[in-house]
């Protein structure tokens, strides 16, 4: 391949951007030391309170906490200001542990300057051995600094050895590779985002460049995902909660329900069902109950969707005999969803037409991130499996669907039929998400027209199309309903009501206060967004449950609603309007949309009566509005195109997209939820940590 | 005529409408309750816990923490298999009385709950039953199946005495019409409507008439200070004397003709070494009010205000000169609020028809109202503090001079800038620094609207710009050497304000500026995104700004609610003000000013400037937004009317408007949600409570 001069210039201007970003910005705190002439603090004055002291300055810590204090600091500076501290340690007995956050010495600092005689408390600082940044104590007094104390304690291990301690030490500059990739990248997108750029004025896929954009792009939004959980040593070694592992082995042998043996005190409950009974009766029999189950008449049943475990989990235990984790079926499902997104966004977009490159690429991402993908890679346990896999099924089948329809008004029978088949495992993953199939009375509404308007050629025509179109979901409506029937005697349930869980979902309780908190949570909710690491907490406190102090329902964290999260939404509304002059693209694309939008909503309604108000339940509907709302973006760029507006309304989308972003990474390491990378591998989340608290 | 009548067809249109909402969806629950039968439940029945009970129905509680349980069991039966619904509490609290400072006259009520999907009791958040707020008594219940036993776990505000008398199972709940309510339905719909993009106030070619402009103006000023004066009328804690009064203490002092308070510093701080060290003040066991008054200059062994003298001299001394009484800050708040606003409308009215002509009328009320919550003016009245005092007056001097500085230079080409407003203009800004010297900033903004004045191309004689610059001169010098003189007297420095003597958190004496600060006021100031839940009141106070979340050093902070950015959509507007406009033969002009709007620029650095200089010399807090929010927010509408004329004609416009809508709406929620976090739940609990249920009626 030949490479311009051109290019070259470019590539070579971005690399040298991404540079200067790394050392002028990221290594500010190595230059601004530069200038600093150090001064060394002897270790004889270090005076430490609750350790025992041996050799070569290695002291063990004989308390829960112990204290350091380095005096005499106003003197030693003689009169210059003091701006850091370095601590020259190691910490010998921190080995690494998993499942809990380890290796860390918690330094607690209190200062005494002109401004503070009594101590003033500074925020936490953690130092790891194998992080040498972490080492340098920024400080800022009010005036002269007299005392500096630090309250120590340990994560693991009692031991610390200190080497050396400097005062306005210089600290070396840290060049970190993976930040300079990520920067490149970022700058490029910046270059490529531009107004001039290639991307904006092409639909794309003209160059080899063009056509492998999408995969690199899907490459940076997966592969970080895919090393973080692979680096977890929490996800890959202690998973309790295994329902699919367990289904594959009762499938196996020929059963619906599980192997392990109901506790006598439950199958005696007159309501097995009711939590605050149960806990009690576990706690007293000391026999506890499979928590998250569906129990049904003296069985345990899994009642999450069968699909993902007929396709991945039952066969690998037929072939291997072992399980696969979960993390497969999730990351697979998270490269075909993103990958069916890209091809949904294109044919949309090839439909409209004149739709820009860079446009498509940012809906794709935009629509990728706001199904809650980054959040099951952060959480990638058997709860993510079947919603992920229902929207992996839900984009491909509608992907198909539109594949399926020519310009000539005829259907291809197999895209027609592999895209029933997708819309119909929706319903064997989740359930209440095959009410997107509804959405093929709109998408072939002109041929169903012809079922009563057309010549009999047509109608014969169109009812073999119909029949490809049912014959898939004939099949798998008749292997669901045989497994329902099977295990709870009507082919019509799913089991969800036999759940056994924090509340009674045998019996519904329909609430204002659910359908009030729901709607708020789930669109509205403001994310809490903050400047220190990982960035993001938790929005609102999940206990919760009930506000209006009318019902308790299952509630848990909410991050943020999908309307403040994904800024795209706010122009769904577009979908909804009439335009005279629309050709009839437009006005079929316009229908699906409102129709996505509207099926959407009432999913979104009947989870928070059904189900409760929960993170991951969003993706049973932000999909489809995502997807509306694309519809909406594209249709409006197309509608601005050539005006003045154009170029806001570019400004616009990529900084709805950028908040988007901007809320979404922060998936990849927030902690405090459960297997947190803090406690997986706390070495990596505190490389991460210093990359980005770089001052 | 016809078209006088199509409104009124409409206004009663949308007064029908506001009716039937009111009754249909804001009374759903007396709507739901009528196909109930009611079943009172026998007071004999209520088993009490923690209680002694007496005759009457008449209970001493006498569990923990003054707490008592009441069951009420067999409710099935009681029931005779109907589901419960709710339950309607009649309750009288013989101790309770109103106090300023507090909730009270309340009985809180948790709810315990057995039914068939809980065994053993689901417990529900804690509610508040006020005897004189009917809609309190009503218990809602939605629960797993038929209920078997409920308790009532209360506690009461005041004393430990309650009277139960009566408890209604199933019970219809009366209608209950809020006017004030209905009300707020019917302006809403008439501002929708008003705002449509068919609506007249949208074409720009149509104009408005003068007396139809003072209509839309003062309707405008009802909608927006109507509520601060009306919630703060009943409220007894901003009326009580209670609170912080630096003021008062300053006006009394003034009076008897010294610069310092009366009260005496205490021995234990004079003795101390550096009295502005929180910590050391802490160490020697001195008590904040009891032992040095907290937030007062202390130099020298006086203490004094470090407050701006200038509300003082304009509005507490001649006070309590005239009365022998102190005004309190409501009413000043209240005043100046109602002043802010007919600035921000001139100013917003005479900036946007410089800014761009033939603007539609709505970007002018538009405009307004969003710059007038902009300016946190909305937190500040609704919980008045003498605090905001000195920052709300810098405001109105500012707008006003600004307003009185575009106002003067209004003249034909030729003519000189017009002398009286120019005066005017000029003291406005001067008085400013003597509330807020850092406003002083805001002055600079004469360069741009008097830069024609000062060239020297021949346009102007030199007669004309010497009487403009000492016009212009003038008050400055005047109330200049007032502010030194009074600062000469109290810390021997005429440009010392005394800011650094202030016995506060922290120790200003000692500088500390470090990037920290910075990255965090910047970050709480523009980006911070509110807390915001679907609950009365909605806004929940954010998260102290964490001052040391990186663990370099300390500086002052306090809560923030939420950034420029965020809760002020209308500021991303900004950029669009501040871009190089194309010349009429579409080719942009050359040079680092050229082509771009200066007034604009002008202001728009003026207020980043205000901004990192409240950072770094205060440093974050939620009111110091005042000083520089609502010129943000000009800046921003001035950018909105660049981009409205850039869209004229294109289908870009109704997005545009769409925006503008949008933008003024969040704007509305979210500062309008400052009048519900004030402190009426202490003032007047029971106005509180029916607010409460005003909002909450399901």
């Amino acid at each position: 391949m030949k490479i311009s001069a051109d290019f070259l210039k470019k590539l070579i201007l971005i690399v040298l951007a991404a540079l200067g970003l790394e050392v002028l910005v990221f290594n500010f705190r190595a230059l601004q030391s530069l200038f600093y002439r150090e001064v060394s603090y002897p270790l004889e004055e270090c005076e430490m309170e609750y350790f025992d002291e041996y050799d070569d300055h290695v002291f063990k810590l004989k308390a829960d906490n112990g204290v350091m204090y380095l005096t005499g600091l106003e003197e030693k500076m003689d009169g210059r200001t003091l701006h850091n501290v370095h601590l020259d340690i190691s910490l010998p007995d921190a080995i690494d542990m998993p499942m809990v956050e380890t290796g860390i010495l918690t330094i607690e600092p209190y200062m005494r300057d002109a401004g503070h005689d009594a101590y003033a408390r500074l925020a936490e600082h953690k130092v790891r051995d194998d992080i040498p940044v972490s080492k340098y104590l920024w400080v800022s007094g009010a005036g002269a600094i007299k005392t500096l104390t630090f309250g120590l304690s340990f994560t693991n291990g009692k031991l610390i050895q200190i080497h050396k301690i400097t005062l306005n030490a210089h600290q070396p500059v840290c060049f970190s590779v993976w930040r300079f990739l990520l920067l490149i990248v970022l700058c490029s997108m910046v270059y490529g985002m531009r107004k001039e750029s290639v991307l904006w004025k092409e639909e794309g896929g003209a160059t080899v460049w063009q056509r492998w954009l999408p995969a690199a792009l899907g490459c940076l939004l997966i592969l970080p995902a895919a090393y973080l959980i692979f680096q977890n040593d929490y996800l890959t070694s202690s998973v309790n909660f295994q329902p699919y592992h367990e289904l594959a082995e009762a499938l196996a042998d020929g059963r619906v329900y599980l192997t392990e043996e109901v506790p006598q005190w439950l199958q005696e409950m007159d309501n097995p069902y009711d939590d605050t009974l149960r806990t009690v009766l576990a706690e007293e029999t000391g026999q506890d109950f499979k928590w998250d189950y569906a129990y049904f008449n003296g069985r345990y049943y899994v009642y999450f969707g069968i699909v993902p475990c007929l396709l991945f989990y039952l066969p690998t235990y037929l072939m291997l005999g072992t399980h696969m984790p979960n993390t497969l079926p999730i990351l697979f499902a998270a490269i075909a969803t993103f990958a069916g997104i890209f091809l949904l966004i294109r044919k949309i977009a090839r439909r409209i037409g004149n739709v820009p490159y860079a446009l498509q690429l940012m809906l794709t991402v935009a629509v990728y991130y706001g199904c809650q993908i980054p959040f099951f890679l952060n959480q990638p346990d058997a709860y993510a499996v079947p919603v992920i896999c229902g929207e992996m099924f839900t984009v491909w089948g509608l992907y198909l669907w539109m594949c399926a329809k020519t310009r000539k008004g005829r259907l291809k029978k197999v895209l027609l039929a592999a895209g029933s088949l997708c819309m119909a495992l929706v319903a064997g993953c989740r359930p209440n998400m095959a009410l997107y199939s509804f959405l093929a009375f709109v998408l072939f509404a002109d041929e169903l027209k012809q079922v009563v308007q057309g010549t009999k050629e047509e109608k014969k025509c169109v009812l073999a199309q119909v029949f490809c179109f049912a014959l898939p979901y004939v099949l798998v409506a008749a292997g669901l309903m045989y497994y329902n029937a099977v295990r709870f005697g009507s082919p019509f349930d799913f089991g969800f009501a036999y759940n056994l869980t924090t509340q009674d979902t045998s019996r519904m309780v329909w609430s204002l206060d659910k359908l009030w908190a729901g709607i708020c949570e789930y669109l509205f909710r403001l994310p809490d967004l903050t400047y220190t690491f990982p960035f993001m907490s938790i929005a609102g406190d999940g206990t919760q449950k009930n506000l209006f102090a009318h019902t308790v329902f299952q509630m848990e964290y909410i991050f943020g609603g999908l309307i403040p999260c994904n800024l795209i939404l706010l122009l769904l509304p577009t979908v909804f309007s009439k335009k005279k002059d629309a050709d009839a693209a437009e006005k079929e694309l316009k229908r699906f949309g409102a129709a996505a939008a509207v099926i959407a909503v009432l999913l979104m309604l009947l989870d928070t009566q059904l189900a409760g108000v929960v993170y991951r339940y969003l993706a049973d509907f932000s999909l489809l509005l995502l997807v509306a709302a694309s519809i909406a973006v594209m249709l409006c760029h197309k509608k601005l195109a050539g005006t003045e507006a154009a170029n806001i309304f570019r400004c616009a989308i990529i900084l709805m997209c950028i908040a988007s972003v901007l809320f979404h990474v922060n998936f990849y390491w927030l902690s405090g939820l459960k297997y947190p990378l803090l406690w997986g591998n706390t070495g990596l989340y505190y490389r991460i940590r210093y990359a980005f608290m770089f001052w | 005529m016809q078209k006088m009548s199509g409104l009124w067809k409409i206004l009663l249109f949308f007064l029908l409408l506001s009716t039937v909402i009111e009754f249909a969806v804001f009374n759903c629950r007396a709507l739901q309750s009528m196909a109930y039968r009611e079943i009172s439940y026998p007071a004999e029945k209520i088993e009490a816990e923690n209680a002694d009970v007496y005759e009457d129905g008449y209970y001493v509680l006498t569990g923990e923490n003054g707490r008592g349980q009441f069951y009420l069991t067999d409710l099935d039966d009681v029931l005779q298999g109907a589901e419960l619904k709710n339950i309607r509490v009649e309750l009288e609290l013989p101790q309770a009385f109103d106090r300023p400072d507090l909730e009270s006259g309340v009985a809180k009520v948790q709810l315990y709950v057995r039914d068939e999907g809980h065994d053993r009791y689901a417990v529900l958040e804690e509610q508040v039953i006020r005897p004189d707020v009917e809609a309190t008594g009503y218990l809602w219940l939605d629960t797993y199946g038929k209920v078997k036993t409920l308790v009532l776990d209360t506690a009461l505000s005041e004393g430990d005495i309650l009277r139960i008398k009566g408890i209604r199972l199933n019970s219809g709940k009366t209608f209950s019409v809020s006017p004030v309510r209905m009300l707020c339905v019917f302006v809403i719909l008439v501002i929708l409507y008003g705002l449509r993009g068919k609506s007249d106030l949208w074409n720009a070619e149509n104009g408005i008439s003068g007396r139809k402009e003072l209509f839309y103006a003062l309707l405008l000023g009802i909608f927006l200070l109507l509520p601060a004066f009306a919630l703060n009328m009943t409220n007894d804690y901003v009326m009580a004397d209670m609170h912080f009064r630096p003021y008062q203490q300053l006006a009394e002092a003034l009076a008897e003709g010294r610069p310092y308070l009366l009260e005496e510093p205490s021995a234990a701080l004079q003795a101390l070494r550096n009295p502005y060290d929180h910590t050391a003040r802490e160490a020697a066991g001195l008590v904040a009010d009891a032992d040095y008054l907290w937030d007062m200059a202390y130099y020298q062994g006086k203490y004094y205000v470090y407050f701006g003298v200038v509300p003082c001299l304009l509005l507490y001394l001649p006070w309590y000169i005239l009365t022998g009484s102190h005004i309190q800050e409501v009413y000043v708040l209240l005043f100046l609020g109602t002043l802010l606003y007919a600035g921000i409308y001139l100013l917003c009215r005479s900036v946007l028809d410089q800014s761009a002509r033939k603007i539609p009328y709505a970007f002018q009320l538009l405009a307004s109202a969003t710059v007038f919550w902009g300016s946190c003016i909305t937190g500040c009245m609704a919980a008045p503090d003498a605090h905001d005092v000195p920052r709300v007056c810098g405001l109105v001097f500012v707008v006003w001079g600004l307003y009185l500085w575009k106002r003067s230079v209004c003249v034909d080409k030729g003519n000189g800038p017009k002398i009286l407003l120019l005066v005017l203009g000029s003291l406005f800004m001067a008085l400013a620094v003597g509330c807020r010297p850092n406003q002083l900033l805001y002055s600079f903004a004469a360069f741009p609207i008097f830069l024609p004045f000062l060239k020297t191309d021949g346009t102007y004689g030199k007669r004309q710009r010497n009487t403009a610059i000492i016009a212009y001169a003038v008050p400055y010098i005047l109330v200049a050497a007032g502010l030194m003189y009074y600062n000469m007297v109290r810390f021997g420095s005429v440009t010392d304000f005394g800011y650094d003597y202030n016995l506060t958190v922290l120790d200003y004496t000692q500088k500390n500026l470090f990037l920290d600060r910075i990255v965090i006021g910047i970050y709480e100031y523009v980006f911070r995104i509110p807390r915001m839940g679907y609950r009365f009141p909605y806004l929940q106070q954010g998260s102290f700004a964490q001052g040391d979340a990186f663990g370099h050093g300390t500086f002052y902070y306090t809560w923030c609610y939420g950034g420029l950015l965020v809760c002020n959509w209308i500021v991303w507007c900004i950029p669009a003000a501040l871009q190089r406009q194309e010349d009429t033969d579409g080719t942009k002009k050359r040079g680092l000013l050229q082509g771009r709007n200066v007034p604009a620029l002008c202001l728009f650095v003026i207020s980043v400037a205000e901004l990192l200089i409240n950072i770094s010399v205060a440093g974050v807090a939620w009111h110091y937004l005042t000083d520089f929010s609502a010129l943000f927010l000009l800046v921003g509408w001035i950018g909105a009317t660049v981009l409205w004329k850039r869209l004229e004609g294109t289908a870009g416009l109704a997005y545009f408007r769409g925006f503008l809508i949008v933008a003024a709406s969040w704007s509305f929620i979210y500062h309008s949600c400052f009048y519900l976090i004030s402190n009426l739940q202490y003032g007047d609990t029971g106005a509180y409570y029916r607010l409460f249920h005003t909002f909450n009626f399901f």
